[in-house]
């Protein structure tokens, strides 16, 4: 008994419709879900609010904005941590894969030196029971990265560790397809001439090139061999998504066109949009728009990207706008059991007697959801 | 100590913590806590009453009051010149984290003036107003929210900028600053440079950079000074200076009846600020990281000398917690202490009286803390009686 609680009054959003009634967690787990009310002392009246399935967050980098709080200012890893995981919970998601990237970029040399010390804490937050979400990593590969492969063997054998990525930053490829601005760009950083410039472009890519094929195969062999899922970044090209999927790739994160997206589909691979560009109304680097991706149901997944609480309010702002087809429990579903079943989970992300109860109490307040509690396995976490 | 006394009746909004180490305002005991109508009611030993909660010796300490963020301002805009679409959403986000680190009373600051007009501050001005100011939308926020108008006082736009929101009532603090270069956060120019180092200014570049800075800061500073200062004592609003350098800013600001210095970047100036009886406040990443990120004066040495008084989290929230542990446990201070520069201390200078301290009839805002191999880790945090983490 002491165990037991019991949720009632409560909207609850099931995988295909929302009920009015009565949700019962035993032993951590959803026992029983029915309509109408119950007479159990101690129950937990949600005045009419929602309860949803806990959400499943596939990837967000916002862990590293929390280590380096300002540009170059680099705070302990276990503060960070906890910091980062009030934002994830508030955002109602008791689940999320901390997308830690493997390997630099040519801007951010100080990921090399990042990786393990986060996921050391999280492992050591997650043991001592300080974390509110449960927080699985998700390696982001840099396939330009030479490093890539040793840091990939030195990481992904950990428990932790649960999706695989591969990720390619090129200038003139994929998200950032146009060679001039960069070019323009590194000549005004630099304040080289055009030619040098140009010059030191083509050995650069030259040499991201030569990289990027050989680390790819390795990240993708690593992942294979353990069997964990592999998502591919970024795809542009029809020929992107053939090469994914011919490695083995599964999800499409982040498809930077539609005929990738639509290439996607058409292979069956899921497809993970960014909450952020659907909010804002477009994507920050000039690519496609996740509502012309919805327009033609090409989504699958909302992940949160770099705003944790962006998947909660593009859930509701999808509900709300009926010309795009997606009632609540529709968005809820891009939100939870498709992550959740995309990320290897099959315990949870519905509302369904058996499975984890990992729920959330929204509230709207002025349209606005407002995460008021969240239980993870049937404990109150926040 | 008394026994708890127990209540006449167990309404729905008693709670009563018990097995609690309690930090008091000069001493700690091992006992038990009850709040009724959201006050704290009697402090006493512990209980066994079955409805009680069970601290199991954790800390039960003050929720924290914080005087100056950009914290919000972070979440309106997520990434460089990305303004995020909700204004509410993004305070729900900032709020938060906020409860998160223990923080019961906030203050928001505001950045008034912009410097460039690229950065879009106007645009976060208004949302945070928007925000911060629904009245529906307070009720569902967990920590008190009010607002700190930092006055950039060498910026021609801050004028127009502060005039439409200086009479707003959750305005409570304001902040006089001068970020010009060549003084105060940075009398030293290389350390101003190589902090935007990724502007990747030419030497030329640089140097008319600075010297419209200047001509700015002669052209306005001054009659911005006089015009801010005589619109807080109209409407009554606490003021405090920012980045105190020289023992004369101090003087400057004692002649203006200011009583609150943030910031200051040396030793001469924090001394005489203490002696003038200004309150000091620093950054606690400054604690926490052992130096400035500006290369200023260490608020440990500051500690040393007795001469700060409380400390903002500046930029991380859970820095408050972490630094006052850190100057507990490696400082020597006593516990009580190093709480009351993020809780009585801050509340005092902004003459919020009814909370910052665990003394019956006071506001019960709580934090439960528990230390985790010596991190101090936030486990529940009530405001007004109501559990909000």
């Amino acid at each position: 008994m002491s165990d037991e609680i019991v949720l009632t009054g409560a909207r609850i959003v099931l995988d295909d419709a929302v009920i009015a009634g009565t949700v019962q967690i035993r032993d951590g787990l959803i026992a029983s879900v029915d309509t109408g009310g119950t007479r159990a002392p101690g129950a937990i009246d949600f005045e009419g609010d929602l309860l949803l399935p806990g959400l499943v967050d596939v990837h967000t980098d916002h862990l590293e904005k929390h280590v380096f709080p300002r540009p170059h200012v680099r705070w302990d890893m276990t503060g960070a941590v906890l910091s980062h995981d009030a934002q994830i919970i508030g955002g109602g998601i008791t689940t999320v894969f901390d997308s830690l990237c493997v390997g630099a970029t040519i801007k951010n040399p100080e990921r090399r030196e990042i990786l393990a010390p986060m996921i050391d804490a999280l492992e050591m937050a997650g043991a001592m029971g300080m974390l509110r979400a449960e927080h699985f990593v998700h390696l982001r590969c840099e396939v330009t990265d030479e490093e890539t492969p040793a840091l990939t063997a030195a990481n992904i054998e950990r428990e932790i560790v649960r999706i695989v990525s591969v990720m390619e930053h090129i200038p003139g490829r994929r998200q950032s397809r146009n060679l001039d601005h960069y070019i323009d760009r590194r000549i005004a950083e630099s304040g080289k001439a055009r030619e040098v410039v140009e010059r030191e472009t083509r050995e650069l890519l030259d040499r991201l090139d030569s990289n990027a094929a050989e680390v790819r195969a390795n990240v993708v062999a690593s992942a294979r061999e353990r069997d964990l899922p592999l998502f591919s970044h970024d795809d542009y090209s029809v020929e992107d998504i053939h090469m994914a999927h011919a490695e083995g790739v599964r999800v499409a994160e982040f498809p930077v066109s539609l005929e990738a997206a639509r290439e996607a589909r058409a292979k069956s691979m899921l497809t993970v949009a960014g909450a952020p560009n659907f909010l804002r109304g477009g994507s920050q680097s000039g690519n496609v728009a996740v509502a012309d991706l919805l327009a033609e149901e090409l989504v699958d997944i909302l992940a949160s990207d770099y705003v944790p609480r962006s998947i909660l309010d593009c859930v509701f702002k999808l509900s709300r706008e009926a010309e795009l087809g997606f009632d609540l429990p529709a968005a809820v579903r891009m939100a939870a059991s498709v992550p959740a079943r995309a990320s290897g989970l099959d315990d949870r992300g519905e509302i369904l007697p058996g499975l984890r109860a990992d729920l959330i109490r929204v509230q709207l307040v002025e349209k606005v959801p407002v995460v008021r509690c969240a239980w993870r396995g049937g404990k109150r976490v926040y | 100590m008394a026994r708890l006394k127990a209540p006449d009746s167990i309404s729905m909004d008693e709670l009563i913590i018990t097995n609690a180490r309690i930090v008091l305002a000069d001493s700690m005991i091992e006992g038990a806590l009850s709040v009724r109508g959201g006050l704290i009611a009697d402090i006493g030993t512990a209980t066994t009453l079955p409805s009680a909660v069970d601290f199991e010796g954790d800390f039960l300490l003050p929720g924290f009051v914080e005087l100056h963020t950009d914290n919000l301002e972070k979440h309106l805009q997520p990434r460089p010149g990305v303004m995020w679409p909700s204004s509410h959403a993004a305070v729900l986000a900032h709020d938060v984290q906020i409860a998160g680190a223990g923080i019961t009373t906030v203050f928001d600051a505001v950045s008034v003036g912009e410097y460039s007009a690229a950065s879009a501050r106007r645009q976060v001005i208004a949302a945070t107003m928007e925000a911060v100011g629904n009245p529906r939308f307070r009720e569902v926020l967990r920590a008190d929210h009010f607002l700190h108008l930092r006055c950039e006082l060498a910026d021609r736009a801050m004028l127009e900028m502060f005039e439409p929101i200086a009479d707003n009532p959750f305005v409570r603090l304001i902040s006089l600053m001068d970020h010009t270069p060549g003084q105060r956060q940075w009398m030293d120019l290389s350390k101003w440079r190589q902090f935007n180092r990724d502007k990747k200014w030419t030497d030329q570049e640089f140097e008319e950079l600075i010297n419209r800075r200047r001509e700015t800061q002669a052209q306005y500073a001054q009659s911005y000074r006089e015009y801010v200062i005589a619109a807080a004592r109209r409407h009554g609003i606490v003021l405090a200076t920012h980045d105190d350098t020289t023992r004369e800013h101090v003087e400057e600001a004692v002649e203006a009846g200011i009583a609150i210095s943030e910031f200051p970047t040396t030793i001469a100036a924090a001394d005489h600020a203490h002696e003038r009886g200004m309150r000091v406040i620093m950054g606690a990443p400054n604690v926490v990281r052992g130096g400035s990120h500006s290369g200023n004066v260490s608020a440990i040495d500051l500690a040393r000398r007795s001469v700060l008084d409380a400390l903002s989290f500046d930029y991380v929230p859970s820095s408050l917690l972490q630094a006052v542990f850190q100057l507990h446990r490696n400082e020597g201070i006593a516990l009580p202490n190093a709480v009351a520069m993020v809780s009585s201390a801050p509340a005092a200078m902004v003459g919020l009286n009814d909370r910052g301290v665990l003394q019956a009839g006071k506001r019960a805002d709580l934090v439960r803390v528990r230390l985790v191999d010596d991190l101090p880790v936030v486990m529940g945090v009530w405001r007004e009686g109501q559990r909000v983490i």
